[in-house]
């Protein structure tokens, strides 16, 4: 599904990424995490298309597809989610009418139609059911004053609405409490099936008890320096990264 | 000194948009047009009237819908001749201001230049000389118009002067949503329109006045306003200008004059560029507890803006607040954004704030990474930031498709 290879990117000279190599295949949960710093939020934000980065080195292969050479709302289109560490307040811009846009564009990208306005309004009822956020949060501007946890809760709200193959989970945990997180972590493991994937960047173990990752991978100044099972989490939640760092600094 | 192409200024860096209008730019050069021409008394029924489709969808565009039996009242300046509709309630009048003033002799002792000075400037006093026709349109004593009234002002012949008088008067507890529509349809080019409009909102009523405006490219506009507020009533007045004129000033002005009255504007603006666009709103209070809010939203595309809000605080308890915002979507143009108060009682409580600014691109990305292209993300942003509150429900599709409008214009960076 997804093949990186070699990847690197900067801002403006300062070389963020250098050289990820990352395959996920349908149906896995990856879990990367690293210390601050280590460019896990570059990595997402590379992946989504965002311009403040440049790509000068690798490829990225999507479904098949040249993903460095889409623009970003093809990328979308062509199921890859991000989910915002840090969501954006759009101030007068309903949630009814960006998911209404947003879901019409990927089905015309697909070939398929338009949705009713009813059958658009029965589908934004059903998600919001599935992932538990409350009705007044999306009758409301985009993230406009809403909480940091229900802000990540509407990410995991429009994930549910677009269906995306793969999701990429940018620290979705942070700022979050307990059932808050909780919530969230019911959402994403609902909306799992055997033929989408899940990137999860975290800084944390706690996420991983909730949404169990077949990968673990250490992010470590721009490079995946360690990959291995769960128990990798588990470890780094008991030893810190001070050991990585020891073990692969330049 | 660097300078600035502002719709065909060229202004120095540093000079006031005001400035501009103390050396003259206001002033209309009538020499430019034919003369004024007199509208006809002599009304006819909008059932005789005989529009062209492109001159129905211009007008729908302005949010006036003559061909809707639902509405209770019309009332069509079409050049020189007036048409309207007989009011489906009673308690509800609509008819020409000169026939109000024949028929109502009192009128003019009561309403006819009593909210305007009719010395004001030059417009008020060529409205006065000419004795200029309009609507007269009164609510009675308790009667709730609950379906808008439509009113329309065409003008159709190119380089021609409409100049027109209009009284609203809503007595006490009555209430009245009246939507007029000023355009100069999809084809003419230049013209110029003046106005003076009073309107006068008894005790406990509440006069809800939507104008939209879509203009030629070289039209003038001079509108001006007056509103006298009594003790609890409440004057919103909603502003669109779906396409801006080549130069247009108007700064209404209101008075809320009883205790517990109040008023709120909210404008909506799209500037184009080679276009002059100076919108203000001014607030006399000098009732107890009246209360003031102007929001002011504009879009410029490159033309020049003024967005001058004036809240003036004259009694105990009053609350007043002022809001006026610009996104600049070019990177000519102008936008001054003026939001000022006055406070003139130690009881006043007012504030204002004012913001001009870009596209936050982080906004832009957000949207794109979820499956909007760019053009998309922009016209949705500038949607949101023009949503304002005002009550959309109802217009027409045609107008709401020109509001969409000013924010897709954005999107696709042309007029």
């Amino acid at each position: 599904m997804l093949v990186i290879k070699d990847l690197h990117a900067k801002i403006e000279d300062k070389e963020i990424l250098r050289g990820i190599n990352l395959t996920v295949k349908p149906g896995e949960i990856h879990a990367i995490m690293g210390p601050n710093g280590s460019g896990k939020s570059t990595l997402s934000a590379v992946l989504a298309g965002n311009d403040k980065f440049e790509v000068t080195e690798g490829e990225v292969s999507f479904n098949g597809k040249k993903l460095l050479e889409l623009p970003p709302e093809d990328r979308s289109r062509e199921g890859l989610f991000l989910s915002f560490q840090y969501p954006v307040e759009i101030p007068g811009v309903s949630m009814v009418n960006f998911m209404r846009t947003a879901v019409n564009e990927h089905r015309k990208y697909k070939g398929e139609e338009a949705l009713s306005a009813s059958d658009f309004l029965k589908k934004m009822r059903d998600k919001k059911k599935l992932v538990e956020i409350d009705s007044k949060l999306t009758n409301r501007s985009v993230n406009e004053g809403f909480s940091g946890g229900e802000k990540k809760k509407n990410e995991i709200f429009q994930m549910a609405m677009l269906e995306p193959t793969l999701s990429i989970l940018d620290e979705t945990d942070s700022g979050l409490d307990i059932d808050a997180l909780r919530i969230v972590a019911n959402g994403v493991n609902k909306l799992k099936t055997e033929n989408n994937a899940t990137i999860l960047i975290t800084h944390y173990q706690r996420l991983l008890d909730y949404i169990v990752p077949d990968y673990v991978h250490v992010l470590y100044k721009g490079r995946i320096v360690k990959s291995a099972g769960k128990e990798l989490a588990l470890e780094l939640e008991e030893k810190g990264y001070d050991w990585i760092k020891k073990e692969f600094e330049d | 000194m660097p300078t600035v192409n502002t719709g065909g200024i060229i202004m120095e860096h540093g000079v006031f948009i005001n400035d501009m209008a103390q050396a003259g730019y206001l002033k209309v050069d009538y020499s430019r047009f034919k003369d004024i021409e007199k509208i006809e008394n002599n009304s006819s029924t909008i059932d005789e009237l005989n529009l062209e489709g492109d001159e129905i969808s211009s007008l729908k565009a302005v949010g006036v819908n003559l061909y809707d039996n639902s509405l209770v009242g019309k009332f069509l300046i079409y050049g020189t001749n007036v048409y309207t509709s007989r009011p489906r309630i009673a308690g509800v009048e609509i008819i020409p201001l000169k026939e109000a003033l024949l028929l109502y002799p009192d009128i003019k002792a009561k309403y006819y230049f009593k909210a305007v000075d009719r010395e004001q400037d030059e417009v008020t006093r060529t409205a006065y000389k000419k004795e200029q026709n309009g609507y007269f349109i009164r609510v009675k004593k308790n009667v709730v118009v609950d379906i808008p009234i439509h009113t329309a002002l065409f003008m159709h012949k190119e380089n021609s002067v409409m100049c027109i008088h209009n009284i609203v008067v809503l007595e006490e507890g009555a209430q009245l949503h009246l939507i007029t529509g000023c355009t100069s349809g999809c084809t003419l080019k230049e013209g110029l329109h003046i106005a003076v409009s009073e309107h006068f909102v008894g005790k406990g009523a509440k006069l809800t006045n939507t104008m939209i405006h879509n203009w030629g490219s070289d039209f003038v506009v001079r509108p001006k306003t007056a509103t006298i507020v009594e003790d609890d009533g409440t004057f919103v007045s909603n502003y669109y200008s779906v396409k801006p004129p080549k130069n247009i000033q108007t700064n209404p002005f209101t008075h809320l004059k009883g205790k517990n009255a109040s008023a709120k504007y909210m404008t909506v603006l799209a500037s184009l560029p080679n276009t002059y666009s100076d919108i203000g709103g001014t607030v006399l209070m000098t009732g107890e507890n009246s209360g003031a809010e102007l929001v002011a939203r504009a879009v410029n595309h490159g033309g020049t803006v003024n967005q001058t809000g004036l809240l003036i605080g004259a009694a105990k308890g009053v609350r007043a607040h002022v809001d006026c915002s610009g996104l600049m979507l070019s990177t000519e143009g102008v936008i001054e954004a003026i939001p000022g108060l006055r406070a003139m009682h130690p009881d006043a409580r007012m504030s204002h704030e004012a913001a001009i600014g870009k596209i936050d691109t982080g906004e832009v990305n957000y949207l794109q990474s979820k499956g909007l292209e760019e053009m998309q993300a922009i016209a949705l942003i500038v949607r949101g930031f023009l949503d304002i509150g005002i009550e959309e429900e109802g217009f027409e599709p045609e107008l709401q498709k020109a509001i969409q409008q000013i924010s897709e214009l954005s999107g696709h960076g042309e007029e």
